[in-house]
């Protein structure tokens, strides 16, 4: 945690592998997608979405699972955005079908899908009414008798622990507190699928860390389905039990965030989610023990091992993707002779728990290397121009084939 | 379904009070004159079958459209409406000029009063501020009184009842209209670019005509429009002020449909009055237009 | 910031109001002459204002006038209203273009066309001129002028919060009433008053088109003046100049406090969450 917020996302890679684990933990057993016995929720059918000649959402099939925390993520414009909108009803795609619990809902207006509701961008609060009027406008419009809304609305925020501003207007509230009154105002609804758009952005680092967490005990607590739209790897990583990464309208992967980070299936999701190393490369060999020789496309004729993956063919354009914090940096040379690069550092930035260094390799790259600084480190402190050895695991990098 | 409801109400509105008399005026203007109630023919009944509505076409022509054409009052009418217009609007720049700049560099707090006090006159009555005027202007008005007390005339100056009154009459009404637009844009303009110019080496007075002026350009054009466009077909202020020696188109137009009775001269007037303002009324829907796509 | 008073905008400011209400301020000060001329002081009189309330022509006039301008206003206001909606959230329909250009062309449309063009309207299909075409031509006239001051806060309200009302299950019209109508209810209220104003104001539309059997307080006012300056008309006149005075210093005192309460709001909320 302190090393991602210190670090600002620059160099994410370590965070998320600590994070996995601690996320990882009490949804060890939730995987209902591996489970061809279920049935999702939300599917997804073909949809495209055009808006004129751009093509929004391009032939997209999804299937999301009850109980899910289901982060769609990309940069702005990928088309995230717009497949939530069709799930909430303002628009409609222009082919496909939009199916909820096994009801086709695509040509349901906003307002006639009462399961669904979603938490706005920049949230949206009724500027005229008081906190609690904005809670309970779901409610009201359902005809729900007053003590009952009363009741519900009190629920829904002390859930968000909302209480002591019932009779505020939004605008006397901070952002922090708006954010949970649009939140509180989807929950009171008590739907089956909770939409997020970009639910935190505008809140500064401190509080997004915050709300996350409790977007995370409401989720769980309440058993609602959640789809969260965001541009923010970390925080897909930090909440989602599995993102889907998009790019130019299309899914690039729909994985859990381990896998995501650890098994990218494409230099885009690589390079998207955290920092990676990217070197382009042929195949030269593939040995029967699992294993791949690689030679770099500069043609100097070294050769790297990966782990080989299916359908690899001697000749073939592949690269190799390692994460930063991958490397073991050191200034003796290593015993090993595998995957083993020499360079000189050209850069150090010294960020506390740890640094990362630029290294000039031989071969003519740059490549970024993280070191945590352990205080029992007796080494001495790599610096400028010292020259330096990049050695990397076998199983360490991840073999891409687009 | 209630989406067209909406949409087809004002839109049936617009089309009935404000399309087809277009049209009825068109029409009216290719009739005939008659003494009689209307006065003008052919008169077209609907009931009366498709027949004689085809036959009544055929008695409609652009006859006093030539009519005007030869006769110099209606021509130089307009000729002088739109100079009275444009010196008028000039006019105006150069006093709301001024004033919309101490306004936009006054300090933001001030700023929300001193555009009411701009609006302010702008909610009374048009009748009544150029009524002021004439106490104002006439030969035994205010304004020779105070000259002649201090000397500095010896005879009462004759502006009532001239184009001099007119100019001022239109500046006086129509300047909010100038004022808003400029103070929108110039108000706009971030100090910064001022003190960057200055940094730069420009001094004030050329910082004002390299930054500031170029700046407030599209202000200047919207405040333009909207003084030329109404001021060319304005019928109180030269009908007070510049009495009956000032020929100005709206004018021209009032005294033929009610002291000639004459609707179909009239019509034609007013046809013509409008084929004038088209090309401004374009230009200022243009100018807008692309204002709002550079403010995107 | 280099916003003050220096002595250019002082002088420029001070010398563009001067030019602006030394003639109002002049015609108010002679209401109140107790003589007849223009140029003589004869004393502080009240005298004229005391005559008004006798003529009852001129209050008949002026209680037309009131009338005309209060039902025409709601029209307009209800129509402008639906026209702001219809070129702000309508979207792209067939005859949009043609929609936008008759709503702002009547925005700088010379009055004597605007009358003249009505009028004829009204001759046409025979309507009896009087109290109501008036009406309708300013109702038609002044909704323009209503649609723009409520598309320009249509317009730069948040779609999200309308969006929102819908996803928690309000149909179209309960979230027009409900929330876009709340949210936009001081500038349906400036446009009402814009109206009002405008066709109290209007002397060259009502006469076209009214008939024998009303006349409003400008045509009342506009036959007199072309006879002369008399302080009966400055009378009259002050008391319109006073009243829409009073209504825009009212108006903008509470626009100005309402501002200053959220902003004092805000910043405290900020200041508390922090």
């Amino acid at each position: 945690m302190t090393v991602s917020s210190a670090i600002n996302g620059t160099a994410a890679g370590t965070a998320p592998a600590d994070r996995r684990s601690r996320t990882a933990a009490p949804q060890s057993g939730f995987a209902p997608w591996k489970d061809p016995s279920r049935t999702p929720i939300i599917r997804f059918e073909n949809v495209t979405k055009k808006f004129g000649d751009f093509v929004a959402v391009d032939n997209i099939t999804l299937d999301i699972y009850e109980r899910e925390f289901f982060a769609l993520l990309g940069p702005s414009g990928c088309g995230k955005t717009t497949l939530l909108r069709m799930l909430a009803g303002f628009e409609k795609p222009t082919e496909g079908r939009v199916i909820v619990d096994g009801q086709d809902i695509t040509d349901l207006a906003p307002y006639e899908r009462s399961n669904i509701n979603m938490m706005f961008q920049s949230y949206a609060l009724f500027p005229h009414m008081t906190v609690e009027r904005n809670v309970g406008f779901g409610l009201r419009q359902e005809g729900m008798p007053a003590e009952e809304i009363k009741q519900r609305v009190d629920e829904a925020m002390a859930l968000v622990e909302l209480g002591k501003f019932a009779h505020r207007k939004p605008h006397q509230l901070s952002g922090g507190q708006q954010q949970r009154v649009a939140l509180a105002r989807a929950i009171a609804k008590k739907p089956r699928i909770m939409l997020l758009d970009e639910p935190l952005g505008a809140l500064d680092k401190k509080l997004r860390n915050q709300a996350q967490f409790e977007l995370m005990r409401i989720q769980e607590q309440t058993g609602t389905t959640f789809v969260i739209v965001t541009h923010d790897q970390e925080e897909a990583m930090t909440v989602a039990s599995r993102i889907a990464v998009m790019h130019q309208g299309k899914l690039e992967q729909v994985s859990t965030p381990g896998e995501i980070y650890e098994a990218p299936k494409s230099r885009y999701v690589a390079q998207f989610i955290g920092d990676v190393n990217i070197m382009e490369g042929k195949v030269v060999a593939l040995p029967p023990d699992g294993t791949v020789d690689i030679t770099p496309a500069s043609g100097d004729g070294r050769i790297f091992k990966a782990v080989a993956c299916d359908g690899l063919a001697i000749g073939q354009n592949v690269w190799l993707s390692v994460r930063p914090e991958k490397f073991r940096i050191s200034l003796d040379e290593p015993q090993s002779g595998v995957n083993v690069v020499k360079g000189r550092v050209d850069d150090v930035g010294y960020l506390g728990s740890i640094s990362h260094y630029h290294v000039h390799t031989e071969a003519g790259n740059r490549v970024t290397a993280l070191r945590a600084n352990s205080s029992h480190s007796v080494e001495r402190a790599i610096s400028w121009d010292d020259t330096v050895w990049l050695e990397w695991p076998v199983d360490a990098s991840v073999l891409l084939k687009t | 379904m209630r989406k067209w409801l909406v949409i087809a109400i004002p839109y049936v509105w617009m089309i009935l009070f404000f399309l087809i008399p277009f049209f009825i005026v068109f029409k009216i203007s290719l009739s005939e004159s008659e003494i009689s109630i209307p006065p003008y023919t052919p008169v077209f009944d609907i009931f009366e079958g498709w027949e004689s509505i085809k036959a009544k076409i055929g008695e409609l022509d652009f006859e006093k459209y030539s009519f005007i054409f030869s006769d110099e009052l209606y021509t130089s009418a307009y000729l002088s409406s739109i100079k009275i217009a444009a010196v008028s609007t000039f006019l105006t720049l150069l006093i709301a000029y001024p004033l919309a700049y101490g306004m936009a560099r006054a300090p933001r707090e001030w700023q929300p009063t001193l555009m009411m006090f701009v609006i302010l006159p702008f909610w009374t009555s048009f009748l009544i501020r150029v009524y002021a005027w004439i106490g104002i202007l006439k030969n035994e008005g205010l304004l020779n009184a105070l000259l002649l007390n201090l000397g500095v005339i010896s005879e009462p100056l004759t502006i009532m009842n001239t184009t001099m009154a007119v100019y001022i009459g239109i500046v006086y009404s129509y300047l909010p209209f100038m004022v808003l637009p400029l103070y929108a844009s110039l108000e706009k303009i971030d100090g910064r670019l001022l003190e960057a110019a200055e940094d730069l080496g420009s001094p004030p007075w050329k910082a004002f005509w390299q930054v500031t002026f170029p700046l407030s350009i599209p202000g200047i054009v919207a405040g333009c429009f909207l003084v030329f466009i109404p001021a060319v077909g304005e019928f109180v202020i030269p009908d007070l002020l510049g009495g009956s020696e000032t020929l100005m188109i709206g004018k021209t137009l009032w005294s033929e449909f009610f002291n000639n009775r004459d609707w179909p001269v009239a019509s034609a007037v007013a046809v013509l009055l409008l084929l004038v303002l088209i090309i401004p009324i374009v230009g200022f829907q243009w100018a807008q237009q692309r204002a709002r796509e550079a403010g995107r | 910031m280099n916003n003050r008073f220096s002595w250019f905008n002082v002088t420029a400011i001070v010398l563009g109001f001067a030019f602006l209400y030394i003639p109002i301020l002049i015609l108010v000060i002679y209401s109140f002459n107790d003589s007849k001329l223009v140029t003589v002081w004869g004393g502080f009189s009240t005298k004229w204002y005391a005559g008004l309330i006798e003529n009852e022509q001129l209050m008949d006039a002026a209680w037309t006038t009131l009338r005309v301008a209060f039902i025409s206003a709601t029209m307009a206001t209800v129509l402008g209203t639906m026209a702001a909606l219809v070129l702000v959230r309508m979207g792209r329909f067939p005859g949009r273009t043609l929609f936008s250009g008759m709503i702002f062309a009547p925005l700088v449309m010379p009055e004597v066309i605007t009358g003249l063009s009505l009028l004829l309207l009204f001759v046409a299909i025979n309507f009896d001129r009087g109290f109501w075409t008036i009406v309708l031509a300013h109702a038609t006239f002044t909704m323009c002028f209503a649609a723009v001051v409520v598309q320009a806060r249509l317009s730069d309200f948040d779609h999200r919060v309308e969006e929102a009302a819908m996803d928690l299950g309000a149909s179209p019209v309960a979230t027009f009433f409900q929330v876009t109508l709340p949210i936009i209810a001081p500038s349906v209220i400036s446009a009402w008053l814009l109206a009002f104003t405008l066709s109290l104001d209007d002397l060259v539309i009502a006469s076209f088109t009214t008939g024998p059997s009303a006349t409003t307080l400008p045509m009342k006012i506009y036959s007199q003046v072309r006879l002369g300056v008399t302080p009966e008309i400055n009378a009259i006149s002050t008391i319109m100049i006073a009243f829409v005075t009073v209504g825009v210093l009212i108006a903008s005192y509470m626009t100005k406090m309402q501002t200053a309460r959220v902003e004092r709001d805000r910043r405290a909320a900020d200041a508390a969450a922090n």
